[in-house]
C-alpha cells in the first residue's frame, strides 16, 4: 500500500510537472522568443509532389504582420479560379518558387508577382499572373510541376524565384540526379511529411496550436530543420558512393559540387522546356539579407561562368535607394516586406520589358 | 564530432546502451570504449589516429620500463603488433572503401589500400623504427637502474615533444624564419612551403601523457601492465579533444575497477551533458557573433585604419568576448565530465568560477586548473619554482606562462598574452612585497596600522607574510571593508582578465592598439553599442546571476540538492533556451584549435 502510494504521489509529481513545464514553456516563448507562426497547408499531388491545399483560407501570424492566405480550387494563390484556357490578348505570366514566391509576409496584392503584372499592365501589357509556387519547394519540384502542371495554363512567360535553398533541397528531394553529367529522374514521388502533416490537421487540437502555441511552431520548426540537417549528408553520400569511384592514381577527389551541379542541369532543363513551348524564361535570384544595408546575391553559379547562359533578375542594384529601410521581415524567416515585393516587382517588370521576354516565340 | 551535433547524440547512445550492457567486464568496457574513442576521433580524420597510437605506445613502454625496469617480450610484442596493425589500419587501408551504410557490409577491393606512396614510407618507417627499438632494447636494460629510468623518461619526453612540436609548431617557425629573412636580408626562402595540418586535441593527449610518464618516474602513479588501460587512458573520448588534461593517477585507477551507475550519477551527469550545452549553444554561440562581427573588419587592420568613435561598442564586445571564451570551454569541459560521469567516471573540475579571481595567481587557480596545475607541476616547479630568490621566481613565472601561452597557439599574440598574464603575476607578487614591506614600516615608526593594511604580526619561520597578513586580516578587518576591498580586486583583475583576451583574440597587434585607443580616447555611446548591450545583457541575464548564486552559496556543484520545483524551473528554462535561443549550426569549440 505504501508503494502504490509513493507511485501515485511520483506519478503525480511527473504528471503536474509536465503539464507545467509545457505550459512555462508556452510563457518562455512568447517572453524570449516569440515564433512566426506560419503553418503549410499542403497535400500530395497526383504528380507525386507538393501542392497547396485547395481553397485554403487560413492566417499566417509573426510578431511584424498578420496575413490571409487563401488559394483557389486549384491550390494557386488566387482569389479566383484561372482556366487552363488562356484568354485571347492576355499574357501568362507563370511562376515558380517556394514560400518567397508563394508571398509569405504579404497579401496577394502585395506579392512581388502582383506588383510585376501590376508594373506591365501600366506599361501597357496586360497580363494575368498564375503562381505556382508551393512553400518548400526546390528546383526540381518547380521542375515536376511546371512539366505536369504549369504548361496547361499556357504561359508566356515562367519565372523561376532561385532560393539560397534550392541547391540542398534538389539533392535532398531525389526527384532527379545527375548520371555521367545527364539529368536524370530518380525518383516518382518526394512528399516530405505530407502525410504526418494531414494526420495532424485532421486534429482540431492540433490545428489550433499551429496559429496559436509559440512552443509547438518551434517545436515542429526544430523538428523540421532536424530532419533536413540529416537527410542533405546521406543523400550526398548516397550521390557519391554511387556516382564517384575513387581516382586509381590514390589522390584524394576534389569535393564534387554536386548541388550546384544538379541545380544547373535542373535550370537548363527548365529552360528548354520553356523553349519547347514557346514561353519565355527568367530568373529571380533572391537576395540573402544580411543587415538592412547589406545583401549577397544567392546565385552561386558565376564563378562557374554559368551567368551569362540564364536570363537573371537580381534587385539588389534596386534595393540600395531604399538602404535602411525594411525590405525584408526581420522576425521571421526573411521574407520580403509590401515595399521589399514592390521593388522587386517593379524589377521583375522592367527586366521582362527590356528583355522582350513576352514576345511571342516559336516553340 | 563535436558534442554539440546529432551525430554526438546517436554515437554517445549507442556507445552507453553497450557499455552498461557490459557492466559485469572491466575489460569489455574498456575495450568497447577505446573502440569508441578511436571512432570519435577518425570522425575528423582517421589518419592522425596513428599520432594516438603512437604516444600510446609509447607511454606505455617508457612507463613500464621506468618503473617495472623491464617490459617482458609478450608485452614487446603486443605493443609492436598493436602499433604496426593500427598503423597499417589508420594510413594503409582506404576505409572509403568499406561500406557499412547498406544491409550487408560492402568490401571495394579493388581500392581497399590506399594508393599514397608517402602513407607507406610513414608505415614502413614505423615498422622499421619498431623493429630497431626491439634490438636495441636489450641494450638499454644493461644501464644502472638511475641511467636507464632517466633515460627512458628522456626517451619519452622526447617522443611526445617532438610529435607535438613538429604538428604544431611546424608552421609557426617556419612562417616566422620567413619573415625574419624578408626583414633582414629582403629575401624570403623561395620554394613550395610544406604545411602541416594540426590535430585536434594533440596539445591535450601528448601533455596528459607526458604528466603520466613523469608521474610514473617520481613514483606518484602506478605504470599500467595494460595495453588495453593504456590506450583507453590515452584516446578516452570525453577528455580526447579539449581535455581536461586527466593525471594518471586519477583516472587509470578508475580505469581498472568496475564501475557503477547509480540514480545520483545520472542526474548530476544529464544535468552537466544539458548545462554544458547551454553554456555553449545559447551563451557562447551567440557571443560569438557579437564578437565577430567587431573583430572581422579589422582582420587586416593597419596603421591606417580608423579608429571606431564608439569605444564603448568595443568594450562590450570584450566583455562579450570573455563571456564567450569561458562558456565555450567551460561548457565542453561540462559535457565532458557530464558524459565521463554517464560512464561511471569522475573527472576533475576544470574552472571554478574564475571571473571571481581577486589576483592572477586566484585566476589561474580558478581557470583551465588541469592546465595550470600541469604547468606548475611539470614546468615551474622543476624549473626552481620560487625556491631560488625573488628574480628566479620571477623569471620562472614568465617563462611559465610564455610557454602556456604558446601551449594555446601557435602564434605571436598567443604568446604576448602568455607574457602579459607572467607580467601580471610578477607585478602582483611585486605590490604584494612592497605592501608588506610598508606595512612593516609604518608598524615601526609607531603610527598603527595604514588603512587596509593587515596588522603587522612578525611571522614565524617557514610562514609567509602572506599567511600572517590572512589570519590578523581575517580577525581585524571591519565587515563592511573586507567584501568592498575584494570587490575592488575582482573588478580590477576582471579587467586585466579581459586586456589579455583582447590580446588572445585579436588577429594582429594592430586590432589591439586600435581597441585601446577607441576604449581609452574615445569611450562614446552609440546605436551599435546598445545594440551589443543587449544582445550581452539577453544571452547573459540568466547564466551570470546563476553563477554567482552559486558562487554566493558555495555549493556550485549540489544543484540535484535544490528543491524538486526550483530544479524544476532552471530546466525548463535551459531546455527552453536550448530550443529556442541556440545559435544554428554546431559552432566548434574555441580550444579545439588547441
Amino acid at each position: 500500500m505504501i508503494l502504490k502510494t509513493s507511485n501515485l504521489v511520483w506519478g503525480g509529481k511527473v504528471l503536474v510537472a509536465l503539464i507545467y513545464g509545457l505550459a512555462m514553456g508556452e510563457v518562455f516563448m512568447r517572453i524570449f522568443a516569440p515564433q512566426p507562426m506560419l503553418p503549410r497547408y499542403v497535400c500530395a499531388t497526383e504528380y507525386g509532389v507538393r501542392g497547396n491545399t485547395p481553397n485554403g483560407n487560413y492566417w499566417h501570424k509573426a510578431p511584424e504582420y498578420r496575413i490571409n492566405i487563401r488559394t483557389n480550387a486549384k491550390g494557386l494563390r488566387a482569389d479566383s479560379e484561372i482556366p487552363y484556357e488562356k484568354p485571347p490578348g492576355i499574357k501568362r505570366i507563370l511562376l515558380l518558387g517556394d514560400s518567397f514566391g508563394m508571398g509569405y509576409g504579404v497579401s496577394l496584392e502585395d506579392t512581388f508577382l502582383s506588383r510585376c503584372v501590376e508594373a506591365l499592365g501600366a506599361a501597357g501589357v496586360k497580363c494575368e499572373p498564375v503562381n505556382l509556387s508551393v512553400s518548400g519547394f526546390g528546383t526540381a519540384e518547380e521542375l515536376v510541376a511546371l512539366r505536369e502542371e504549369g504548361f496547361r495554363y499556357q504561359p508566356d512567360l515562367v519565372i523561376v524565384a532561385w532560393n539560397i535553398t534550392d541547391p540542398e533541397d534538389n539533392v535532398r528531394s531525389n526527384l532527379y540526379a545527375l548520371q555521367d553529367g545527364q539529368l536524370v529522374r530518380a525518383s516518382r514521388e518526394y512528399l516530405p511529411a505530407v502525410k504526418t502533416r494531414e494526420l495532424f490537421f485532421q486534429l482540431a487540437a492540433s490545428r489550433w496550436l499551429a496559429v496559436h502555441s509559440h512552443l509547438y511552431c518551434c517545436l515542429r520548426e526544430e523538428a523540421a530543420h532536424l530532419v533536413k540537417l540529416q537527410v542533405l549528408p546521406a543523400m550526398l553520400r548516397l550521390k557519391e558512393v554511387r556516382h564517384e569511384a575513387p581516382p586509381s592514381d590514390g589522390k584524394e577527389a576534389p569535393r564534387d559540387p554536386y548541388p550546384a551541379k544538379l541545380s544547373i542541369a535542373l535550370l537548363r532543363e527548365i529552360q528548354e522546356q520553356c523553349r519547347q513551348h514557346g514561353a519565355g524564361f527568367l530568373i529571380l535570384d533572391i537576395p540573402l539579407r544580411q543587415s538592412r544595408t547589406e545583401f549577397c546575391s544567392t546565385f552561386p553559379f558565376d564563378q562557374l561562368r554559368e551567368k551569362a547562359e540564364f536570363p537573371i533578375y537580381n534587385p539588389m542594384a534596386d534595393f540600395k535607394p531604399y538602404a535602411g529601410q525594411k525590405l525584408f521581415w526581420e522576425k521571421e524567416h526573411g521574407h520580403f516586406t509590401p515595399l521589399g515585393c514592390r521593388i522587386v516587382g517593379e524589377g521583375l517588370a522592367r527586366s521582362i520589358l527590356e528583355g522582350r521576354l513576352l514576345e511571342h516565340k516559336e516553340p | 564530432m563535436l558534442f554539440n551535433s546529432v551525430a554526438f547524440g546517436v554515437f554517445f547512445g549507442i556507445v552507453f546502451v553497450l557499455y552498461w550492457l557490459f557492466r559485469r567486464s572491466p575489460r569489455a568496457q574498456n575495450l568497447l570504449l577505446l573502440a569508441a574513442s578511436y571512432f570519435f576521433y577518425g570522425w575528423w580524420d582517421v589518419r592522425f589516429l596513428v599520432l594516438i597510437v603512437m604516444t600510446t605506445v609509447v607511454a606505455y613502454c617508457c612507463a613500464l620500463s621506468i618503473q617495472k625496469g623491464r617490459m617482458s617480450l609478450a608485452q614487446r610484442i603486443r605493443a609492436s603488433i598493436f602499433l604496426i596493425a593500427l598503423t597499417v589500419l589508420f594510413l594503409g587501408v582506404n576505409l572509403r572503401a568499406i561500406d557499412v551504410a547498406v544491409p550487408m557490409v560492402v568490401v571495394d577491393w579493388s581500392h581497399l589500400f590506399v594508393g599514397k606512396a608517402i602513407y607507406w614510407w610513414v608505415i614502413l618507417g614505423v615498422a622499421l623504427a619498431t623493429i630497431g627499438l626491439n634490438v636495441l632494447y636489450p641494450l638499454a636494460l644493461r644501464l644502472k637502474p638511475e641511467r636507464r629510468e632517466r633515460l627512458f623518461l628522456i626517451a619519452g619526453v622526447v617522443a611526445y615533444l617532438t610529435i607535438l612540436g613538429f604538428f604544431k609548431y611546424f608552421n609557426f617557425f617556419v612562417d616566422t624564419f620567413r619573415t625574419l629573412a624578408q626583414a633582414l636580408f629582403d629575401a624570403a626562402p623561395s620554394g613550395s612551403l610544406l604545411r602541416i595540418i594540426l590535430p585536434v586535441g594533440i596539445s591535450f593527449y601528448t601533455f596528459q601523457t607526458l604528466s603520466y610518464t613523469v608521474d610514473v618516474y617520481r613514483r606518484k602513479c602506478e605504470a599500467t601492465d595494460s595495453l588495453l588501460e593504456m590506450a583507453t587512458y590515452v584516446s578516452f573520448f570525453p577528455l580526447l579533444l579539449a581535455g581536461p588534461i586527466e593525471r594518471g593517477s586519477h583516472l587509470l585507477p578508475q580505469l581498472q575497477k568496475q564501475r557503477r551507475f547509480g540514480l545520483v550519477d545520472w542526474r548530476e551527469g544529464i544535468w552537466l551533458v544539458v548545462w554544458g550545452l547551454y553554456k555553449k549553444m545559447v551563451v557562447a554561440d551567440n557571443m560569438m557573433r557579437l564578437v565577430n562581427a567587431a573583430f572581422t573588419p579589422f582582420a587586416a587592420a593597419g596603421a591606417a585604419t580608423p579608429v571606431p568613435e564608439d569605444g564603448i561598442r568595443l568594450l562590450i564586445v570584450v566583455y562579450a568576448f570573455a563571456l564567450q571564451i569561458y562558456c565555450d570551454f567551460s561548457g565542453y569541459t561540462d559535457i565532458a565530465r557530464g558524459v565521463a560521469r554517464l560512464l561511471g567516471f569522475d573527472i576533475m573540475l576544470n574552472f571554478n568560477l574564475p571571473y571571481l579571481a581577486k589576483d592572477p595567481s586566484d585566476f589561474w587557480r580558478r581557470w583551465h586548473i588541469s592546465l595550470s596545475s600541469w604547468l606548475r607541476d611539470y614546468l615551474y616547479i622543476p624549473l626552481g619554482g620560487n625556491r631560488h630568490g625573488t628574480l628566479q621566481t620571477y623569471r620562472n613565472l614568465m617563462l611559465t606562462m610564455l610557454l602556456g601561452g604558446l601551449w594555446h597557439g601557435a602564434a605571436w599574440t598567443f604568446v604576448l598574452w602568455g607574457a602579459f598574464h607572467g607580467f601580471i603575476l610578477v607585478l602582483y607578487r611585486v605590490l604584494a612585497g612592497w605592501k608588506e614591506k610598508w606595512a612593516v614600516a609604518w608598524r615601526a615608526v609607531g603610527y598603527g596600522r595604514p588603512f587596509g593594511a593587515s596588522a603587522f604580526v612578525a611571522p614565524q619561520p617557514g610562514q609567509s607574510f602572506a599567511a600572517v597578513n590572512e589570519a590578523a586580516g581575517r580577525q581585524e578587518r571591519s565587515t563592511w571593508l573586507k567584501p568592498a576591498v575584494t570587490v575592488v580586486q575582482i573588478l580590477i583583475m576582471f579587467h586585466l582578465v579581459c586586456l589579455g583576451w583582447l590580446l588572445f583574440r585579436a588577429q594582429n597587434l594592430a586590432t589591439v592598439s586600435i581597441f585601446l585607443h577607441s576604449i581609452i580616447l574615445h569611450p562614446h555611446w552609440s546605436s551599435g553599442a546598445a545594440e551589443a548591450l543587449w544582445r550581452l545583457v539577453f544571452y547573459g541575464w540568466f547564466f551570470v546571476p546563476f553563477e554567482l548564486f552559486l558562487a554566493w552559496k558555495g555549493a556550485q556543484w549540489s544543484f540535484a540538492s535544490w528543491p524538486w520545483f526550483a530544479r524544476l524551473n532552471v530546466w525548463i528554462f535551459v531546455l527552453m533556451s536550448l530550443l529556442a535561443l541556440a545559435a544554428l549550426g554546431g559552432k566548434e569549440f574555441i580550444y579545439f584549435a588547441f
